[in-house]
């Protein structure tokens, strides 16, 4: 049930960004569904694997299905990845890291940075794998 | 060669580093657009903060450019159609005064939306993240109202390009205010209202999360400088942000 809600709630959440961030009308549902389908797919991967793999694999998804969307709608990629990887971004932590710094507690620091900084690594490692696929694909 | 296509180049690179194109692509528009108008040899130089393009034309002329760019933000339609500008430009190859109009056409042919579409779309990203953190369907309602207190902030305020810090900080006092006497009067109520659920969802509408992630990503494809100024200043905002929250849970005792 938690997860349905998760699910539901990244596409309302993705479908709001989108809005937010000025994204063309027409790629609203596309980015919606694309934050939708990479969160059941982090959900999916989190049976198997730790959080660092699931947050990589589910970033890479993100970033393939933006990368395939965006070439159909003729769009940069940039407009149709960045709403939506909003599901798996480390908003919250990266507010509780940064807290926690001003406010002197040094274990929960310590716990929210580290979290904070194995996802972004993670994101950052699953959008860089597919760019460089498309890169080196599409200069061939 | 006419020197104005090196600086309509320019806007054009300018407008999408300012709109949240990636520097890899401003560098490869300009490039794209200044070799389609015949120059032989184009070198672009972008940072979150200026390009720099030297090109050279087939009569050995060099032309070199700097542009400072003093804000960015987020703009994904316009975005969009600079890089369809861009497109159009290169096939069609148009006279600089022809080029110049159709650049700023661009910007004042801007397509409209009713006003209720930013605070909608504000609404649902906030309490969208509110519910998926775990806050209930009253939490969410609460977060809608801390959302369209940051809209009518984003389009009333000019701090924002004066001073993003401060900015920042303002609205995280403000929301977090707000939200202090919601949950207060809700308590009063007999509604349960989390103001820790209400405040992540609508952090997540201003925390520079996706900047940090952007700026990561950066460093790893090779772009150091732009990815290490993204996450200075991504960190620099989160601690903005958090400050002001503190000042708020230290003045009220949240």
């Amino acid at each position: 049930m938690n997860n349905w809600i998760q699910i539901i709630s990244a596409f309302v959440g993705g479908f709001g960004f989108a809005i937010v961030f000025g994204s063309n009308k027409k790629h609203w549902l596309l980015i919606a569904v694309d934050a939708m389908l990479s969160w059941m797919v982090y959900l999916g991967c989190c049976t198997f694997t730790s959080s660092f793999f699931a947050n990589l694999l589910a970033a890479a998804f993100c970033s393939l299905y933006a990368h395939i969307a965006a070439r159909a709608v003729k769009a940069p990629t940039t407009c149709l990845l960045t709403p939506a990887t909003v599901p798996f971004i480390p908003g919250g932590s990266l507010y509780y890291t940064v807290y926690y710094a001003l406010s002197r507690n040094g274990e929960l620091f310590r716990k929210y940075a580290i979290a904070t900084g194995e996802t972004v690594f993670a994101v950052a490692i699953g959008f860089s794998l597919i760019y460089i696929c498309f890169w080196t694909y599409e200069r061939q | 060669m006419d020197r104005n296509i090196v600086s309509c180049a320019l806007d054009i690179g300018e407008r999408m580093l300012r709109t949240g194109g990636e520097v890899s692509r401003v560098e490869d528009t300009i490039q794209r657009i200044l070799t389609s108008y015949g120059y032989v040899s184009v070198d672009v130089f972008t940072i979150t903060s200026q390009i720099q393009v030297t090109a050279v034309d087939a009569d050995g002329q060099v032309e070199h450019q700097f542009r400072r760019v003093y804000q960015w933000g987020t703009d994904l339609d316009e975005l969009e159609r600079l890089n369809q500008l861009s497109r159009d430009i290169c096939a069609e190859k148009p006279e600089p005064e022809q080029l110049k109009k159709r650049i700023r056409e661009l910007r004042e042919n801007k397509p409209k939306q009713p006003g209720w579409v930013a605070y909608l779309g504000a609404v649902m990203a906030a309490s969208g993240f509110c519910v998926f953190f775990g806050g209930s369907a009253v939490d969410a309602l609460g977060t809608a109202v801390l959302a369209c207190a940051i809209t009518y902030m984003n389009h009333r305020s000019h701090t924002r390009s004066e001073n993003k810090l401060g900015y920042y900080f303002f609205y995280s006092v403000v929301t977090g205010i707000i939200g202090y006497v919601m949950s207060k009067e809700g308590i009063h109520s007999g509604i349960d209202l989390d103001l820790d659920k209400m405040l992540i969802g609508c952090i997540m509408l201003t925390i520079p999360g996706i900047s940090l992630t952007y700026a990561v990503r950066d460093m790893l494809l090779g772009e150091t400088i732009t990815g290490l100024l993204r996450f200075i200043d991504s960190l620099l905002i989160a601690a903005s942000i958090a400050f002001g929250y503190m000042l708020i849970s230290l003045l009220f005792g949240g």
